[in-house]
């Protein structure tokens, strides 16, 4: 092959991945659109003021310090049962009623099971929050607790 | 503003001799070269051009916290625009950077092209299979779904039977006692500073070397011509590279890449296996006990470093006889062995 | 040219000059390609907005004739109480995007602590750096809960 040969090919190829690249805004224009209708859904909760107002109530009693911000976990509780962290709370929905799920609030939970039984106490327990949170302020929190959603894709909580 | 004004205007400024810089381009390769399977020395590196430029575009969005890493992934791989593309490309440049190394040291296997005084080009590129090894198992923790947690675990942990400095290694690896926070951050650091920058600085040994030494003559070739680097070998490797490109480009399209289950360090899912590259010392490191495996790798990757000096004392005991060919190629059938054996179990 | 053909010499160097021209031509193509679609990547898409009725505060927590500022998901509001009727803008000094204070003083309602930016009670400004007036918002009252309206984005972080 002649260089002058050899040069018409690459140009051919760099057309070749023009046209690809070209081709790849098809592809993400869909994915965007549904990236866009899933944000949308979102704002139906924001947009929601009970819910607003429970996310408000979330953060002012800083229950996102140990449930992590909109409620995701991550937060580090050694030697709990739940991973070793403190349970997320995005799956609350599934496993909870409102009634339930306003006692736990009001009870709080004295005792966290251990992981390891022969391991040391995991250092972070909630407290009980029936003097703090009440009437308005509870159902907001509780309804806000509801709305959460594990992201798409995500197995089914097993335990807790 | 001529183009020569502007030229003196550059050498006055910048005292470097053109002509000196000028002679790589004019570099004279034997026609031995013209074969594809001899273009092999530069699409690692075109691939890894890929990974730097999308590796520095994945983290402007990526989190290297437990807490957020997945999301992050996921966040890129379905929110931000083509980042299912870049995602895609960063991941499938890497496997194909594995295979064309392979084929390379292969080529440069067969040919010997490490004899004699090329040894040290050979070690450094040596150095440069086992931190594209690195790069794979560190890039793979980062994705921190349930199976390369576990994989990134279980990778690690053997690391702890290495005699005398195992636990060592292992707290230093994990920054630690256990897995933990500090290990994400210590594996994102390695793949995106410590290991490109050694990559760095092999690729620019081990370029350097095959330059000043010039490409070694394929023994027994007869032929004498040569052809010149600029432009013609140069034309081969843009053609190399941007099909490449193009074959991601279009493997992206056509099989976007997906998410799995975010990792969970209390469950361990039931097939955990790291990735296919690593497929042959696992399945060894099953195979025979503990001990045995950490001593035979290391022997592996200690004869694959001193192979040119291996290799050079082979032909001195026995002239003619290509023992070393006999032992590379079996060498290399009992590595495929191991990897389809473990690939189908 | 005598014979019908141009010379061999010349018809070289201009398939030479033609592959040269397409093969700069197509490679910028190519590169350009590239990169716009890694900018594209590298500039997030807008996120879906929605204007939106949100509580804002109770309205006896804000003395009557005074003013609060309510810290909301969709911004910081600003909200002057007059008997049982509110007043309300965003509470972003328009020079630089500090969050102004409730600091009366003669004409001055608004204090901007960065840069000393004063307003008034209709957010004219009165005296130092700000270009412009505070923007206002829409605000009503019902059941002694003050409600604005504002425009509420998506979360950024959500897939």
């Amino acid at each position: 092959m002649s260089v002058t040969t050899q040069k018409l090919f690459v140009a051919f190829l760099s057309l070749a991945l023009f046209a690809a690249l070209v081709a790849t805004g098809a592809v993400d224009a869909r994915r965007q659109a549904e990236a866009r209708k899933r944000a949308e859904a979102t704002l139906d909760d924001a947009a929601n003021p009970q819910i607003a107002r429970g996310r408000a109530v979330f953060e002012r009693y800083s229950c996102n310090a140990c449930h992590g911000a909109g409620g995701a976990g991550g937060i580090n509780n050694l030697n709990a049962e739940s991973g070793g962290k403190v349970n997320g709370l995005l799956h609350v929905s599934e496993t909870y009623s409102v009634s339930e799920l306003q006692e736990r609030i009001r009870g709080g939970v004295p005792t966290v099971g251990k992981a390891d039984p022969t391991g040391l106490e995991p250092p972070l327990k909630m407290p009980p929050f029936r003097d703090l949170i009440s009437g308005q302020e509870m159902s907001d929190l509780v309804a806000y607790l509801m709305s959460l959603k594990p992201p798409p894709g995500e197995a089914k909580s097993s335990s807790w | 503003m001529s183009a020569s004004s502007l030229r003196r205007w550059l050498a006055e400024r910048v005292p470097v001799p053109m002509e000196e810089l000028r002679k790589p381009l004019r570099e004279e390769l034997p026609a031995h070269l013209r074969t594809w399977i001899a273009w092999l020395g530069g699409t690692p590196l075109a691939l890894f051009a890929i990974q730097v430029v999308t590796g520095i575009l994945l983290t402007f969005y990526y989190t290297p916290d437990p807490a957020r890493a997945f999301e992050s992934v996921r966040h890129i791989t379905l929110a931000m625009r083509y980042g299912w593309l870049i995602r895609s490309l960063h991941q499938n440049a890497a496997q194909l950077m594995i295979i064309a190394l392979m084929l390379h040291m292969i080529r440069v296997f067969a040919t010997r092209a490490y004899r004699r005084p090329r040894e040290l080009t050979w070690v450094f590129g040596v150095t440069l299979f086992l931190l594209t090894l690195g790069f794979g198992f560190t890039g793979y923790s980062l994705v921190y779904d349930s199976l390369s947690y576990w994989a990134t675990t279980v990778g690690t942990n053997l690391l702890g039977d290495v005699p005398l400095v195992g636990h060592q290694l292992l707290w230093l690896l994990r920054g630690g006692p256990d897995v933990n926070p500090n290990t994400l951050s210590r594996f994102y650091n390695f793949h995106i500073g410590v290991l490109p920058t050694l990559m760095v600085a092999a690729i620019v040994a081990h370029l350097l070397l095959v330059r000043l030494h010039g490409v070694a003559r394929l023994e027994g070739d007869p032929r004498t011509e040569t052809y010149e680097f600029f432009p013609e070998h140069v034309l081969r490797e843009a053609a190399v590279a941007i099909v490449l490109l193009l074959a991601l480009v279009v493997y992206a399209m056509a099989r976007p890449p997906g998410l799995g289950v975010p990792a969970d360090p209390s469950f361990t899912p039931p097939h955990i296996r790291p990735e296919w590259y690593f497929f042959p010392s696992y399945r060894w490191l099953k195979m025979v006990p503990m001990q045995v495996g950490i001593w035979t790798s290391a022997a592996f990757v200690l004869g694959m470093v001193a192979w040119p000096w291996i290799d050079a004392g082979l032909e001195r005991l026995a002239p003619g006889r290509r023992i070393g060919i006999w032992i590379g190629t079996a060498g290399f059938l009992f590595t495929l062995v191991l990897l389809v054996w473990e690939a189908l179990s | 040219m005598r014979d019908g053909k141009a010379a061999p010499a010349e018809a070289t160097t201009r398939r030479e000059f033609l592959a040269n021209l397409l093969l700069g031509l197509a490679g910028a193509l190519g590169a350009g390609a590239v990169a716009v679609r890694f900018l594209q990547f590298l500039s997030p898409p807008k996120p879906p907005e929605r204007v939106v009725e949100v509580p804002a505060i109770a309205l006896a927590s804000i003395p009557d004739g005074g003013g609060r500022i309510a810290h909301l998901p969709g911004g910081h509001v600003a909200i002057e109480r007059m008997g049982d009727r509110v007043r309300a803008f965003s509470a972003v000094c328009t020079h630089l995007g500090c969050v102004i204070e409730w600091q009366p003083d003669a004409q001055q309602a608004w204090f901007c602590p960065c840069h000393h930016g004063r307003y008034d009670r209709e957010g004219r400004v009165l005296g130092g750096p700000p270009p412009r007036p505070l923007p206002p918002i829409d605000a009503v009252v019902r059941d002694g809960q003050v409600f604005v309206k504002l425009t509420v984005r998506a979360p950024a972080g959500v897939a």
